[in-house]
């Protein structure tokens, strides 16, 4: 449990969000991440400059995802955000040419510096990729749930790589 | 040996995961190459002497380069056409 556990925090999981605009949702959790000191007063801002430089919005078979991230330095504390939206928010496409999504699940990509982000960040977007996973963080009801639905994920995916 | 260079914004996030499936194709299909990660604002001084570019963020400049769209490699969604851009370019 110990490495990725860490990167999780019941306030960094938002279900049911009303946000009208990803910048909503950048608010949402990046003041979370600021207000309990693991990222700096300005990530909020890096957020929103990163976004609108390199959009993260990706289109997998059965929703539409978001990865927002920040340089590093931002960072004083990985995290991994999850908020699952009510109704879609627009981002960019990534690597698009101005292609819009509409995103239902944002994971927020908290990167320190360091390896161990790495390793959660790769283990993240295997799991989007799976359509059981997406499915079931959809039908997420409770942040209980939804903890446990990630911790073990990341966790047995990360027990693999150990072997 | 192939000089592939992976960029993306940061650097950091999405080419590491571009870069990895890159280099497990591409020994899986013992083609030996030097796979590097860079932003995509420093292209324009690594491009040179790469035979290919692929890039997680929007491309306009050219380098001179074949550059492919890696972003499958993240959504999952046409990985499979994207490998084989990948060896089309580099065999």
């Amino acid at each position: 449990m110990g490495l990725m556990s860490n990167l999780l925090d019941k306030e960094l999981i938002v279900l049911q969000s009303n946000a009208q605009h990803y910048s909503d949702v950048f608010k949402e959790l990046g003041q979370t991440m600021i207000d309990k000191g693991y990222a700096n007063a300005n990530y909020i801002e890096g957020l929103l400059e990163r976004e609108a430089n390199f959009p993260t919005g990706i289109q997998v078979e059965t929703a539409g995802i978001a990865l927002p991230h920040t340089d590093a330095s931002f960072v004083k504390k990985s995290k991994i955000g999850l908020l699952v939206l009510e109704n879609p928010v627009q981002f960019g496409m990534m690597g698009g040419d101005g292609e819009k999504v509409q995103v239902n699940i944002v994971f927020l990509l908290g990167c320190s510096e360091g390896n161990q982000h790495l390793l959660a960040l790769q283990k993240v977007i295997e799991l989007i990729q799976d359509a059981d996973f997406v499915e079931k963080i959809l039908s997420l009801e409770s942040k209980n749930e939804a903890y446990e639905l990630l911790s073990s994920n990341l966790t047995i995916q990360l027990e693999e790589e150990v072997k | 040996m192939k000089k592939v260079l992976v960029a993306c914004g940061g650097a950091v996030a999405t080419s590491t995961v571009a870069a990895n499936k890159i280099r497990e194709l591409l020994k899986e299909k013992n083609i030996p190459a030097d796979v590097s990660q860079c932003r995509v604002s420093e292209l324009g001084s690594k491009a040179a002497g790469a035979d290919l570019i692929v890039t997680t963020a929007k491309v306009d400049r050219d380098y001179g380069v074949p550059v492919i769209h890696g972003v499958a490699f993240i959504s999952g969604v046409g990985v499979e056409k994207t490998k084989q851009q990948i060896l089309d370019v580099l065999n």
